[in-house]
This record gives C-alpha cells, sequence and structure tokens, in this order.
C-alpha cells in the first residue's frame, strides 16, 4: 500500500473495478481500489447480471446503450471470456396498461437508436415456446416488448475481467481492507482513512452501492438513497429449456437459464429498508408462483438456492453519478438499485472520463446529485422491473 | 464403445435377506430406462436398484464420467434419477412404488454408453474455469460454443405438460419447541423437553427414529441417569416408545425442514405438503454425515462411504460385494469390515492410515480373529476400474513407489464425518474447524436456537443423549417454561457430560495425504471439480474462500455443499498455507434440499376478485379483462357504441371495484386536510369534493372523491387498484397524526354502479321517490335514500362528463340492482358499458386516471390539477414540495391533443422534435364524437399551449397534431350542472 495514490476508489465491485481500469486505460495508473470484503463480493456477486438497454427515459435509454456496446467488446477486450449471452430479452404484457408501458418503451428505445419492439403472441411463441401462451388464463401474455441484444454475462467474469485487465495496467487492488473515515482540509477531500492505515489521494471515488449512504455519512454528505433488499433463486441445472430472458412488469417476476443450464429467477425488491442479506420464506413462495404463472413446465424443478442482495435506490429509480459539490475531489458512482451491473462498463468509463478531464461528460450530466436540489429528476421507474413495488 | 458395460447382464433378482426397512413378502415391480426392475416394499430406488446389480446411476456434470451410490443418505447428487418424468429425483431417498417410470439422465444415448464420455479423455481441454479462458475472441466463437456447452451441460430434462399432478398441501404450525432430527439426541431432547411441559414437534426427515442408530454396529452404552440400558440396539425402541407414550410430543415424520428463516419460521417438505413451523425455540440435533476420501478415481461405482455400505445391510438387508477393501482412519472403518464380515463376506482388507495404537483394542482383536487383512498405515492412491470398480493401489505412507494393488468389486470409503450445520449456519451460528474432530462445529451462541448430538461434535451415543438433555433444558426455559431446581440441574448435566467425554487418541493427520492431487481425484461430485483444479485456481489468484468458490464452483452443486465443504476448505488451506479455521465456509443458503417450484407455489397469490354483478356481465358476453387485483368487462362488444349511448341515450357501468374508505370520528376533516391537497373541514354536510393524495415529494398517489356525510363522517373513494395502499397509508398517519378518526375499508361491502347520460335521471327516477331535479340534488352533492327499495348513498358525480350518479349500496344486492336499471332503463334503450368506454368518455373530459396519465414524477402541478391544491391551507402531505415546484416553474405539463388527421395513436407513443423524444402520449383514443385521434400528453412546457403544433410518433411515422388545453367535450361542463 502506498502513501498517496492519484486516484483511491472505495468498493471493488463491478463499478469500483471498472472506473478503475478505465482510468488506467487513459494513462492514470496509480489508482488503488479498496474494499471491506472480497473482490465483487458484495452486490455484484448476487446480480443475476442482465444486460439490456430497453429503459423508458431519454436520459437512460442512450447511457445504457452504450453500455451493452461496451459488454459486447468486453471478452475479447479482456481476453478473458465474461460468457456474454445474447439470448434476447421478453417483457410480457398481461393487460392493456402493461402494453401502455411496453409500448412506451419500445417507442422511446427505437427513437434512441436501442433495437426493441412490441411483437404478438405468435411471435413469442416462436422465441420461447416453453411460455404459457394460452388465452383466459389469469394473467394471460397479450404482447411482449422484444429487446433482442439482450442478454447475461457471468457476473463474477466480469468483475475478475475488470480486476485482472486493471491490475495489469498497475492498479492496486485492497479487499478486506476497511474504509474507516476521511482525510478532509477545509472542504478539499484529501484521503481515506483505513484500517490498514491511511492513504492519500487527489480524487476519491465513492462505489460502494449498498453502502454508499452509510460510507458519505463518514464525511458528512447525505444522500438520498435508501438500501431495500432484492431477492432471487436459482434451481438445479437442467437441459436447454429457456431462450430468452423472461419479465413480467406485472407479477415483478423474471428468469432465465444460465448456461449451466440452471434457472435463475428474481423478483421485486423488498418492500422494507433493511441491511440484511436474509433471505424470506415468503419471497420464495411469491417467486416459485409467479414464475410457474409463466412457465408451469417448471413445476418439478427445483429450487437449489436462495440469496438476497442489497439495492441503493434512488427517489427517481436513476442512479447517481458526478461531483459532489460541497467536497472537492469526491466523486459519486452509486445509487445503482436494480440496474447497477448492466451499467458499469459505461459508467466506469465516464467516471474515468470525469476525473481524467476534470469535466462531467454529457452522457451523465442528468444523474448528478444535485438533480434532487434542482428538482430536475428522471423517470425511469416504469422499466426497472424490480423497483416495481416502490 | 470402450464405456460398455455388462451391468445389463447383472440385472437380476438377487436374493436378499431381512433388513429393518423392507417388507420380504411384498414385490413391487417398476421400470427402470424401460426394463422391467423388482423391489420390496420399503425399499427405495437405490437400494432396489443395486440389489438388482446395476452399479452405474448416472452420469456426471462436466466429464459424463459414470457414477453409482456413494452416500445413499441423499447427500451427493450421483443417484438423480427422473422418476415419472420428474427431473434430478435422488433415488436413495425415492421409495419404490408399484409401475413407477425411471430413467437415467444425463447421457446419451444410453446410461451405459454415453457418447460425451469423451470429455472425460480430454480433461486437458477443460481445466478449471476453462469456458473463461477461451472462447472470448473472436465474438461469434462464444456464441457458437455456449450453444453447445448448454447441451452438454444440465442435468434432467423436463416435460412440457401444462398438467399439475398432484397438489401440494399448504399449512401453518407452531410449537414450542421443534427439535429437528430423530436420532439419539434429538429424542432425548423432546422427550426432556416435553418434561418439563413444553409442547415438542420432532421432525425427522426418515420415515423412522433412530437416526444412525439404525444402521450403525450396536455398541454397549455406559450408565446415564433415567436410561436403563446397556447396549445400543434397544435404545431406538425404548426412546420411541417414550415419544409414542408422551402428549406433548408430535413426531413429523418424513419430513424435511429447507429452511431456518428469521425469528424461527422453519420452511418443511413432508410428501405433498408444505408446512410453515413458527418456533418460539428450536433445537438442532441435526447429526452428522460421512465424507469421501480423495485419491484418484476416488468417483468410480463402486467405491462408497462406510456409512452406505451400514445402510445397505442393515436397512435393505443387501449384500453389497464379495471382496472390500475398507479404507478410512477411524474406528468406523472396522465396524463396517466387521458388519461385512457378519453377513458373509470373508475377503476384506482394511487400509488404515493410522498406526495400530490408534485403534481401539476391541475391534482390532475382533478383525483379527476373523482373519481379516489389516495395512497400517497405508493409504489408497488410485482406484481402478471403470464402469465398475476392480481394484485399488495402496501404499505405505511414507513411500508412494511401493504401491501394490488390490482387487475388490467395493471400495468403502471414510475421509471422517462433518456435521449437517446448513440449518445452524442459515440462524445464524458462526463455525470453527475442530482439528481433533476434523470438522466444523458451531461456535458462539444464538438467540432461541440450540444443538445437540453429532451437530455439536458429539461422538458416542451418551453425549448424544445427554447433550440432548442439556439442550433441552436451555430451550424449555428460552420459551418461558419452569424448570424446578434449575441451577443443580445444569450443574448436574454439565458434570455428566464431562464425566462421559472421551480422552481422544487421535492425531492429526498430515492433510497433504488425506488430499490427493494427482489425477482425477474428485473434490467436488457435482461440478466435476478436481483437487488439483482447486490448487490451479488459487495460483490464478482466486484465493479467498468465496472467490475460489465463485470461480471452481465448487458447493454450488445440488449437493450444495454437503459433500464437499469440508474438504473444500482443507485444500484451499493446504494451497494457500492458511489454516482451516481461518479459511472458513462458505454460505449454505436456504432452501438446504433441493425444493420442488410448485411444492412452494401458492397460487393465492394469483386469486383475482370478481364485483357481486359479475354473473351479469358474463351473461351479457362481456369481454372481461384483469385490471388492478379485479376482473372487469372491459367492454360489451362495441365499446364505440357504448360510449356514444351514453352521450345520447343512458348507460351503466359496473363500479364496485372502487376503493372506498368509511372515515369516522370527531378529527375526521382536520385528518382529510392533511392528508388530501384540497380541503374538507370546510365542506358543508352532503356535498362531495375530488381530492388527490400527494406523497411527501408531491408525487400523485391516487385520486377520488370524498363526500361529507356529517361532521364526524365521511365517505371516500379511491382508484380501483390503489385501495390496499392508501388504506395503509391512512391508517398510517392516523396512527402518527394521534387523531380521533376510524378508518373501515368497505371496498367489499359496497357494490356500486354509475348511471350516467342524458336519460339517467328518467331512468334513476322509476327506481326512487328521491328527488333528482338539479335544484334539490345538485352536481357534486349526495342524499342517503332507497332506490329499488335499497338502502343506497347516491353521489352526483360526473367522471364520463354526463349528468350521472353512483349509486352505492350493499353488495348482496349486485345481480338485482344491475337487473332493477336495466329494466327501468328498457325504455330510454339503456347500455351496459365496460371499462374501455368509459375511458373514451373520461379523456374527452380530460379526467386523468392515476399511473396512466401520472409517472412517479407527476404532480397536481403539472398533471394540470393545480386547482386541486389549496396552498393556503396550513399544512398537508406534499405541500413543501409543491411550493417548491410552484416556485421553481414547472418544466412539463399534461394537456390535451388533437390529431390533424385520420391517424389515432397508441398510449405511450412519444412526441418528436429535431427527430428526439420530448415528450410522450399518456391515454390517446379515437373520439366518437369528433371523429378524431386525441388524448393526453406530457409534453415540455414551452411546447403545453393551446393550438401548438406537435409531433406524434406513430407506428414510425411523425404524425401532425396540436395542443389543446380544455376539455373536448363540453368544456365548461354544462351537461354535468343540467
Amino acid at each position: 500500500m502506498k502513501k498517496h495514490y492519484d486516484v483511491v476508489i472505495i468498493g471493488a465491485g463491478v463499478h469500483g473495478l471498472a472506473t478503475a481500469y478505465y482510468l488506467a486505460k487513459m494513462g492514470i495508473t496509480n489508482v488503488a481500489v479498496f474494499d471491506k470484503g472480497y473482490v465483487g463480493g458484495g452486490g455484484s456477486a448476487r446480480s443475476t447480471a442482465i444486460i439490456r438497454a430497453n429503459y423508458l427515459t431519454v436520459e437512460a435509454i442512450p447511457f445504457f446503450r452504450e453500455s451493452l456496446l461496451l459488454y459486447e467488446q468486453l471478452s475479447k477486450e479482456f481476453k478473458f471470456n465474461i460468457l456474454f449471452n445474447q439470448m434476447g430479452r421478453l417483457d410480457l404484457g398481461h393487460s392493456e396498461s402493461d402494453i401502455y408501458n411496453l409500448n412506451l418503451r419500445a417507442e422511446f428505445n427505437q427513437a434512441l437508436g436501442v433495437d426493441s419492439r412490441i411483437i404478438k403472441p405468435e411471435e413469442i411463441e416462436k422465441i420461447e415456446p416453453r411460455l404459457d401462451l394460452r388465452k383466459g388464463k389469469h394473467h394471460p401474455v397479450l404482447a411482449a416488448l422484444w429487446h433482442s441484444p439482450a442478454g447475461t454475462v457471468r457476473h463474477d467474469a466480469v468483475v475478475w475481467g475488470y480486476a485482472r485487465a486493471a491490475s495489469k495496467l498497475g492498479v492496486e487492488i485492497f479487499p478486506f481492507t476497511e474504509v474507516k473515515g476521511f482525510i478532509k482540509s477545509t472542504s478539499i477531500i484529501k484521503g481515506i482513512d483505513t484500517d490498514k492505515g491511511e492513504v492519500f489521494a487527489d480524487t476519491v471515488v465513492n462505489a460502494t452501492a449498498a453502502w454508499s449512504s452509510d460510507v458519505m455519512s463518514l464525511i458528512g454528505v447525505t444522500l438520498p438513497i435508501i438500501t431495500y433488499p432484492l431477492q432471487a433463486m436459482v434451481t438445479e441445472p437442467l437441459k436447454p429449456i429457456l431462450s430468452a430472458t423472461i419479465s413480467s412488469p406485472k407479477l415483478h417476476a423474471y428468469a432465465y437459464q444460465t448456461d449451466r443450464g440452471e434457472i435463475v429467477m428474481g423478483g421485486p425488491v423488498d418492500p422494507y429498508p433493511t441491511y440484511s442479506q436474509k433471505s424470506t420464506l415468503y419471497m420464495l413462495e411469491e417467486l416459485a408462483t409467479f414464475v410457474l404463472e409463466l412457465l408451469p413446465c417448471l413445476k418439478d424443478v427445483n429450487v437449489l438456492r436462495q440469496w438476497t442482495g442489497l439495492c441503493d435506490m434512488t427517489p427517481d429509480y436513476a442512479p447517481i453519478m458526478g461531483f459532489v459539490e460541497e467536497v472537492d475531489g469526491l466523486v459519486l458512482n452509486c445509487g445503482w438499485g436494480t440496474w447497477g451491473f448492466k451499467a458499469a462498463p459505461i459508467s466506469g468509463k465516464m467516471i474515468a472520463q470525469l476525473i481524467g478531464n476534470n469535466k462531467t461528460p454529457d452522457l451523465i450530466k442528468p444523474f448528478n446529485l444535485s438533480r434532487f436540489k434542482s428538482g430536475k429528476l428522471v423517470n425511469e421507474k416504469a422499466s426497472a422491473t424490480a423497483a416495481a413495488l416502490h | 464403445m470402450k464405456n460398455k458395460v455388462n451391468a445389463d447382464a447383472k440385472c437380476n433378482f438377487k436374493n436378499r435377506s431381512n433388513g429393518s426397512d423392507i417388507d420380504l413378502s411384498k414385490k413391487i415391480e417398476f421400470l427402470f430406462d424401460e426394463k422391467k426392475t423388482y423391489a420390496y416394499k420399503g425399499d427405495n430406488l437405490a437400494s432396489a436398484l443395486y440389489a438388482s446389480g446395476r452399479r452405474v446411476f448416472s452420469r456426471s456434470f462436466k466429464y459424463h464420467r459414470p457414477r453409482g451410490l456413494l452416500c445413499v443418505g441423499g447427500n451427493c447428487p450421483n443417484c438423480l434419477v427422473t422418476v415419472n418424468g420428474v427431473p434430478n429425483v435422488k433415488a436413495c431417498e425415492k421409495p419404490v412404488e408399484m409401475e413407477m417410470v425411471v430413467t437415467s439422465q444425463n447421457s446419451w444415448p444410453s446410461l451405459n454408453t454415453d457418447f460425451f464420455s469423451i470429455f472425460d479423455k480430454m480433461g486437458w481441454l477443460m481445466p478449471v474455469g476453462f469456458y473463461y479462458k477461451f472462447f472470448h475472441t473472436p465474438r461469434i466463437l462464444w456464441t457458437i460454443a455456449s450453444k453447445i456447452i448448454r447441451r452438454i451441460a444440465g442435468l434432467g430434462s423436463i416435460s412440457n405438460s401444462f398438467i399439475d399432478k398432484g397438489k401440494y398441501q399448504h399449512s401453518n404450525k407452531h410449537s414450542d419447541v421443534v427439535v429437528i432430527g430423530g436420532g439419539p439426541a434429538g429424542m432425548s431432547a423432546a422427550l426432556s423437553a416435553a418434561k418439563y411441559g413444553a409442547e415438542v414437534t420432532l421432525v425427522e426427515k426418515s420415515n423412522y427414529l433412530g437416526g444412525h442408530l439404525r444402521w450403525n454396529r450396536p455398541t454397549e452404552i455406559n450408565k446415564i441417569p433415567e436410561l436403563d440400558l446397556s447396549i445400543t440396539t434397544k435404545l431406538v425402541s425404548f426412546l420411541s416408545a417414550e415419544i409414542n407414550k408422551s402428549k406433548l410430543i408430535q413426531v413429523m415424520n418424513n419430513a424435511s425442514v429447507f429452511g431456518d428463516y428469521e425469528n424461527n419460521l422453519l420452511g418443511i417438505l413432508k410428501e405433498k405438503s408444505f408446512i410453515k413451523l413458527r418456533a418460539k425455540t428450536v433445537i438442532f440435533a441435526t447429526g452428522s454425515h460421512e465424507l469421501p476420501s480423495t485419491f484418484e478415481n476416488n468417483d468410480l461405482p463402486g467405491i462408497m462411504l462406510c456409512s452406505a455400505i451400514q445402510k445397505l445391510i442393515r436397512l435393505y438387508g443387501i449384500t453389497p460385494c464379495k471382496r472390500a477393501v475398507i479404507f478410512g482412519s477411524s474406528d468406523f472403518i472396522y465396524e463396517t469390515a466387521l458388519d461385512l464380515n457378519d453377513i458373509g463376506v470373508e475377503n476384506i482388507t482394511i487400509v488404515d492410515q493410522r498406526k495400530s495404537i490408534e485403534v481401539d483394542i476391541e475391534l482390532l482383536d475382533e478383525a483379527k480373529a476373523r482373519k481379516i487383512e489389516i495395512l497400517f498405515e497405508y493409504t489408497v492412491l488410485k482406484g481402478v476400474g471403470g464402469s465398475d470398480i476392480k481394484g485399488c493401489i495402496v501404499a505405505p505412507l511414507d513411500d508412494f513407489n511401493k504401491s501394490k494393488r488390490i482387487a475388490c468389486d467395493l471400495l468403502a470409503i471414510s475421509g471422517g464425518f462433518q456435521s449437517n450445520f446448513g440449518l445452524l449456519q442459515q440462524a445464524g451460528f458462526k463455525f470453527r474447524f475442530d482439528s481433533k474432530l476434523d470438522q466444523f462445529i458451531p461456535s458462539g451462541e444464538v438467540k432461541g436456537v440450540f444443538h445437540a448430538g453429532r451437530v455439536s461434535g458429539s461422538e458416542s451415543v451418551e453425549l448424544d443423549i445427554l447433550s440432548g438433555r442439556k439442550a433441552a433444558m436451555e430451550a424449555v426455559l428460552f420459551a418461558g417454561f419452569e424448570v424446578p431446581h434449575v441451577e443443580n440441574r445444569q450443574k448436574e448435566i454439565e458434570q455428566l457430560i464431562e464425566n462421559n467425554k472421551e480422552t481422544s487418541l487421535k492425531e492429526d493427520l498430515n492433510l497433504e495425504n488425506k488430499l490427493k492431487q494427482t489425477g482425477k481425484s474428485f473434490i467436488c461430485y457435482c461440478e466435476d471439480v478436481l483437487v488439483k483444479d482447486v490448487k490451479t485456481a488459487i495460483h490464478e489468484g482466486y484465493s479467498d474462500i468465496e472467490t475460489l468458490k465463485r470461480y471452481t464452483t465448487v458447493t454450488m452443486g445440488p449437493c450444495q455443499g454437503e459433500m464437499c465443504q469440508n474438504t473444500f476448505a482443507k485444500a484451499c488451506s493446504i494451497a494457500t498455507n492458511v489454516d482451516v479455521d481461518t479459511v472458513g465456509l462458505t454460505t449454505r443458503r436456504p432452501p438446504l434440499i433441493p425444493v420442488p417450484l410448485r411444492a412452494i407455489a401458492n397460487p393465492i397469490n394469483l386469486v383475482s376478485h370478481a364485483t357481486s354483478m359479475d354473473r351479469m356481465h358474463r351473461k351479457s358476453n362481456a369481454y372481461m379483462v384483469d385490471i388492478g387485483s379485479w376482473q372487469r368487462p372491459l367492454h360489451y362488444g362495441d365499446p364505440v357504441k357504448e360510449a356514444l349511448s351514453v352521450r345520447n341515450k343512458v348507460g351503466i357501468i359496473d363500479v364496485s371495484t372502487l376503493g372506498k374508505l368509511d372515515i369516522q370520528g370527531v378529527d375526521s376533516g382536520m385528518f382529510l386536510d392533511k392528508l388530501y391537497t384540497h380541503r374538507y373541514s370546510n365542506l358543508k354536510q352532503a356535498k362531495i369534493r375530488y381530492g388527490i393524495l400527494c406523497a411527501d415529494n408531491g408525487t400523485i398517489m391516487d385520486d377520488g372523491t370524498v363526500t361529507k356525510l356529517n361532521d364526524q363522517h365521511y365517505f371516500v373513494t379511491t382508484s380501483t387498484a390503489g385501495i390496499e395502499s392508501i388504506e395503509q397509508w391512512f391508517k398510517w398517519w392516523k396512527v402518527s397524526m394521534k387523531q380521533s378518526v376510524y378508518i373501515t375499508n368497505v371496498t367489499s361491502a359496497f357494490s356500486a354502479i354509475n348511471i350516467a347520460g342524458p336519460d339517467a335521471r328518467n331512468t334513476l327516477a322509476k327506481l326512487t321517490d328521491i328527488k333528482l331535479d338539479t335544484n334539490r340534488f345538485p352536481y357534486m352533492t349526495s342524499i342517503q335514500g332507497k332506490v329499488a327499495e335499497i338502502d343506497v348513498l347516491l353521489l352526483r358525480v360526473g367522471f364520463v362528463g354526463e349528468v350521472g350518479w353512483e349509486i352505492h349500496f350493499p353488495s348482496e344486492y349486485g345481480e338485482y340492482m344491475w337487473d332493477a336499471l336495466l329494466s327501468a332503463g328498457k325504455e330510454f334503450d339503456i347500455t351496459p358499458f365496460g371499462v374501455e368506454a368509459q375511458r373514451i368518455l373520461r379523456l374527452e373530459k380530460h379526467h386523468i386516471i392515476p399511473n396512466q396519465d401520472t409517472d412517479i414524477l407527476s404532480t397536481p402541478l403539472n398533471s394540470g390539477a393545480e386547482w386541486a391544491v389549496k396552498f393556503d391551507k396550513d399544512d398537508f402531505i406534499g405541500k413543501q414540495a409543491l411550493v417548491f415546484d410552484k416556485n421553481k416553474g414547472l418544466d412539463s405539463l399534461l394537456v390535451g391533443f388533437i390529431m390533424e388527421d385520420q391517424k389515432i395513436p397508441d398510449d405511450g407513443d412519444p412526441v418528436i422534435m429535431d427527430g428526439k423524444p420530448i415528450g410522450k402520449v399518456t391515454s390517446a383514443r379515437n373520439s366518437p364524437v369528433f371523429g378524431k385521434g386525441f388524448g393526453l400528453v406530457s409534453l415540455p412546457i414551452s411546447f403545453a399551449k393551446e393550438d401548438t403544433p406537435i409531433f406524434i410518433r406513430v407506428n414510425g411515422e411523425n404524425l401532425p397534431a396540436r395542443v389543446v388545453t380544455s376539455p373536448l367535450y363540453d368544456p365548461q361542463g354544462e351537461k354535468l350542472k343540467l
């Protein structure tokens, strides 16, 4: 551990590591990444890692579109396969109001260069014949938003890919090193205090997701972030049966099959804020019910594991990226709620540019912290399946 | 066809002796891979297939190696089969039933000849993490490779049938003390707890109580108070009888606890039922399980755990072999050897890694007396054979070069034991590695949760019994029961436990010897991970246990780490030079055992509500749709005709789904003033006022009407979907404001019909004496009276823009009232109308629907409803934010639009300016009255002015429209007041 780094990043998850990697690629290699646990052990370890760009707002769509394009090149760039499988994504519509929201997304996606469109049951059946498309059931599938470039990655591989590539370029990574406080002179950041000693830095990036509001409280900055649990589960491996990622915004459930054959399923954000990562029986029941409503063919399939991650939710369901007005040299890369993993490459790249050029890139301008003061919020609720309860 | 084995030739029904679980007088027939196979009643699939000569049960996940029975205890993935179309069933836990259809999995074309087993020869191509290392460039390579990998990976296949055979019963149960595990410790704990007066539920995963005593070789028992037995054989029947006698103990057998959730909520699967058991306190007596040893080819069919051999012998009356080698480093291998010898296996070799002095002298003498060959300080280097074990290579521990081959048809192994800690880990216990016991055992305390027996590290029956008693005492004290002379008793039991602790002679073995790293020495059977893979991964930098687990996928397979977690930690310890305790364990998450989705799915979550008039709608051929949790008629054939009918004549719509709250109490007016943006305290009796509910940040949560019945009594309606959350919102504020308000949700108690149109008054007049003329019953007022002899609350409101009344009445009269109105309106050509017609009509009036025309950033201000916000009120929820917004000035506004040509946009189409979307259509319809597309649109404030031209993208085409700020139909609202 050196005494001084140009940039110190708190949080060695996918966002922290991506930021470090793109900084190093820009030539800023005197960078250190700290994490209180193991590398990629927080939200990154628990993400179901669906990559898509079919968002809703004019602010978010171009942002996630760029992220998806970066994801397409990552394996090649790392020479390490992140297992990006572009299987496509179906967001199902069960009612007129669902279709309204899907149409909103389709239209805005197309207008902003993202390939997504509304398709009817006949076409849905061709893509995903295992879906229960029978008419007259409780939640009939009336239409779907088909987003073909969407896919899944192996979340750990992305984290490892960034960590390997960053450290090859000279970035130092310190797992199991907890940040205890900040070093500040008047309103300028000078470094951080860890359980292994003080480290000085010109710029400090907070990329601690669910813990970002806690970490910011160490320096007296209040973030409009509340941490909620988000649960998921996985079945035993099966021979190929699903070809796309399937999501039902109305039922707040989604499912896809991994390369190893397991079916990964996820649900809505839990309705109460907590830092507990204990899974609940209630969510197991609810997810099973909703997934079987979509895919009754899975009825005899066994669940192997359920787990819980934490989401740093913002009031407008959009992230917070950029400088903090009150503290010079402090940069935020947080508020990632349920949409963090898919954003990591572009957010890392943009934050790196922001630090390198000392100027906020246009792509992330709408996501600054001061929007909560000025009232210029971004409305991403309708497209965050998992956030639908909030 | 090198992989061909002659297993089929051996599939004859062999002679069986009597086992405790089987009934030799009852034969059962079933099909395995289309071949008729026989079993006895009480057999499970594993015992029956093994007895019939089958050795290969499955093919492994990655290398497609043949796998046979290993644990016979549900802890490994080796015997997964498909039963009656259900994949991944553990054969050793599935009782054979008549005419069962069983098939093997993950092999092609057949179990004995698996084409994909070529992967076993290409191991060099598939090092750990191979899929990360290859296929990254060019991109197309992974697209192709992933398709192939998907086909090869995965275990069972599933059928596509929608038929649900046999539903699971769901139930909730409660108990003072729940004891999990019906072995000696669990039985003893249950009996003790019941003695103190607690209601006890004893959960046992098998059909029988007794645990390991049922298959272990009988041993003598030291003297324990209140237990007058000298040998373990009688212990099970003695304790069972005591338990049967107790009225306070309920035994739940064939029941598996799959999760210990917050506050001792246990998820249990018992045959075809799913039980949620809430316990005051839980005692885990979940026992331990045996682990395999690691050496090359340690996965060959015919290599089995010693406990598995004992089960085959004692429970199922099977003679498992002719020639056995038994390998391990504990006395347990001697007991297994004697068990085999008892049933006539004469040719036995024991390969003991220990020195002779470490062996129990009586067992050693007995083994010698029976001419069992014993190799001290020897180890097994390699299993030999293909689809069945043929022998093994053994060598002295100090010189692997002096190896020799021993022929055998069974290699029994015992790599030690590991406590079944999964549930304890879920309950919040930490674990430490006990090097003497060679396993992880729980440490520390968790409130309300206790453990006893093997799971706590006990190695003797005496300790099982005593630790069970101790845990029971602690548990009942926690649950609030009184224990007489508690301190004496505690001291007494502590003393007994101390007296019965054995001073172990065991020495720590060199871990390196135990984990042989050459060749295919498997750590993880589920995911085909080798000892050397772990080493490789660590060298690649994945050095802490969590990262290592994710990279190698060890512990992530169907066995959830039962077989591998202990060995995995040791392997990690060796490679990183960190002690096993520091390496630690990865988290065992629920469910602990695989749980079928349909067992836990709870279709009650999917129930939809029907209104009291539902039958009438269906009789009139209504097209029903789900709206919120309700089924409602979208239309009765032609929504446009229905809409015109309301405009020109009269129509009725079932609006029972409106949320309804009855608000009473002296503070009601003040309370509503606080919650709504509008003012209600000054409302005159019988008056109605529209209201918007905002969140703290000023955004719209819901809207509806508020009717003042009297000074202390209001009637509130909410949107259909909003009622649950609004009821909570009201009650939350009632409590936090400490006001005298009583809130009752009367949504389902009252049905409602809206009658509207020029002839609404004439129709209604036929059914009531209430004077309906506009002077005596003006717009936005209410009257309570009788309609068609029924007590009703009449609200004169106008959502659809015509003269009309909402009739609220007790739900039991739904069908009667509907019929009465239809009959009365016959002469005026009355038409029932559905939700679609209502939407067209309200849109012509620019009446918003929350969540359709609003989103999470919509406020009354930018939704064009500023008139409903009383800024001069003291305070109301959202005021601060709305004042801020008002001072800042609006960014966007919801306004009307009308198309310039004949095309009609969809809800959600964007407004395009300079090629970029700048706004969105929230609702759009074709107006039956004006014959043009129109609707509501959210626009930047600069565009939200009368007659501003805009372009709406409809099916990819930018079409011209213009902004209209006042409602299309009856802009002054004169018709409402007629």
